[in-house]
């Protein structure tokens, strides 16, 4: 346990020292800013905006970290074979995997937590003009940070994902664009087997849309964590479904986590 | 030496000095250019579906609905005159928007403000505030203006009235509503049902000013149903309507005209149907 929390320290300290963070604070300075212009250009609903835009960012700057920086550290481990200057010391391969996700995590987390900050400040001011936040329909700082939290699960996967296939290929750009192809088919699929199975637009075989459901059991369905349209518009949502959220998220990312440790059990690193 | 350092600072801020002039004046052109095109300029929306724009813009829905709204009013904005080519491309645009976040009040807002009344393609424009009607349902505004296009331009009084008494059940609704959508559920011949609708939303609310606005307008509504029950036998005895609503009393039918609490009498109009 004290490998793995060494390994998790030393891999958010690479995080802050990479200065990702002054680029983050950056970003949150400019979305402030701009939601401040956005907001002024709506007159009804403009907390819904201001919303839209925050989270946006959000996702933008959460995506960049674990592209970037998560999938390009793991990387540089996996590929340019840095990894056998940490496995030579007495630490197995999955204390590895398991130090490595929680110390990346532990660096999405701040980021996310700095970006959420920025995001709710900037709701404050993009809504003062109409009336604060109390303006918004049902409008509770619970929901809002079960909306930011829901944000961090999905990068969470989306860099368990990448992890995953850093070890599968043998090059960062593969493991990137394999990622980020994963990334649009979890926010798509649901939507795409909604409108298949309404068949308002598109008559599709019954086949192909169960093939498509198949697939969306292998497939993270990145869509569920999106809950911005609850926090916009005062809608509710269940504290049991949102335990059921956390639960899927954490499990999705374990079963990835198992798989890739699984992996580079099994990978030649010679 | 002194000199050609001097020299190198002079051509130096020269250099800058008219690179800056050529940025003002390049932009200072363009600007021209885009405010002169801007006369003739043609809005343009994407012909995707709705569906597949729900799923390419994956999280982003949110902020690509804004967008597509923002496009339409924005060119709405800087024109004096739209042709029905820039009417179709905003319906375009508003009903993508709608399909991305259909729960948007200011689209709604613009489809109402807007479409409708410029548009004039009343039943294409329904469809789309009843998609913020459906989502909305807390909200009593997409019904009222569903009620009153039904009511104002396609003169359907009937559909109106029933919009309106779903708007009027909404929280927030002004109880002057509920008494507009019994009016017109009267005047589409619907007298029992806007009577029915007036004691049930009396029933819920707590008002006593509001309570006695319902009080006034069912005693109203009782009086052109007693009233309706004695043209239709004053038609069946006379196989004629009745000149005026007088007839009904002096042919023996009515024992004495009902008293409008609105302090005016009764009139029956040309069309059968009785003002109040």
């Amino acid at each position: 346990m004290n490998i793995i929390w060494q390994l998790s320290k030393i891999t958010f300290k690479q995080g802050i020292y990479s200065k990702v963070l002054y680029g983050i604070v950056l970003l949150s300075l400019i979305l402030f800013v701009s939601n401040l212009f956005i907001t002024q250009l709506f007159s009804l609903e403009i907390g819904k905006v201001a919303i839209d835009v925050g989270f946006a960012v959000l996702s933008l700057a959460g995506l960049s970290i674990v592209f970037f920086m998560g999938i390009g550290m793991l990387s540089r481990d996996v590929h340019q074979n840095n990894i056998r200057m940490v496995l030579c010391h007495p630490v197995a391969r999955w204390q590895y995997v398991a130090g490595k996700f929680i110390g990346l995590s532990l660096f999405i987390l701040v980021a996310v937590a700095v970006l959420g900050l920025f995001s709710a400040f900037s709701l404050c001011l993009g809504t003062a003009s109409a009336g604060g936040l109390q303006a918004l329909r049902n409008f509770s700082w619970v929901m809002l940070f079960a909306t930011v939290l829901s944000h961090l699960l999905a990068l969470l996967i989306i860099l368990a994902v990448g992890f995953l296939f850093t070890v599968i290929t043998s090059s960062g750009y593969l493991a990137m664009l394999l990622t980020f192809v994963v990334y649009i088919i979890g926010n798509t699929l649901d939507t795409v087997i909604k409108v298949l199975v309404q068949g308002e637009f598109v008559q599709a075989d019954v086949f192909f849309i169960n093939g498509l459901k198949f697939l969306s059991w292998v497939f993270p369905n990145l869509s569920v964590f999106d809950l911005k349209v609850y926090l916009s518009y005062g809608l509710s949502y269940d504290l049991i479904n949102l335990l059921w959220l956390g639960a899927y998220g954490t499990s999705y990312i374990l079963l990835l986590l198992f798989l890739t440790a699984a992996i580079l059990h099994k990978k030649d690193l010679c | 030496m002194l000199n050609f350092h001097r020299t190198k600072i002079f051509f130096t801020i020269v250099i800058v000095f008219s690179v800056f002039s050529l940025y003002v004046y390049s932009l200072q052109r363009m600007n021209r250019h885009v405010d002169n095109s801007r006369s003739h300029e043609v809005l343009e929306a994407s012909a995707l579906p709705p569906a597949f724009l729900k799923v390419a813009a994956g999280e982003f829905k949110g902020l690509m609905a804004d967008y597509l709204l923002l496009k339409g009013v924005a060119f709405l904005g800087g024109r004096h005159e739209t042709t029905e080519r820039d009417i179709n491309t905003i319906h375009t645009l508003f009903q993508q928007s709608l399909a991305l976040d259909p729960y948007f009040l200011q689209t709604c807002y613009y489809i109402q403000a807007y479409l409708v009344w410029h548009g004039k393609n009343y039943e294409e424009d329904i469809e789309l505030l009843k998609i913020s009607k459906n989502h909305r349902t807390w909200d009593w505004l997409p019904a009222f203006f569903i009620g009153f296009d039904y009511h104002y331009f396609l003169r359907d009084n009937l559909k109106a009235a029933t919009y309106l008494m779903e708007a009027s059940k909404k929280p927030g609704a002004s109880p002057f509503l509920a008494n507009l959508a019994a009016r017109l559920s009267q005047r589409g011949g619907q007298t029992e049902a806007a009577i029915a609708f007036l004691k049930s939303m009396r029933l819920q609310t707590k008002d006593d000013k509001v309570k006695e606005q319902f009080d006034k307008r069912i005693r109203a509504l009782e009086g052109v149903k007693l009233l309706e029950k004695g043209i239709a036998q004053y038609k069946a005895k006379f196989n004629h309507h009745p000149q005026s609503l007088d007839d009904l009393v002096t042919s023996g039918i009515l024992s004495g005209l009902p008293e409008n609490p609105y302090k005016k009498p009764f009139v029956l109009e040309d069309d059968g149907g009785i003002e109040f």
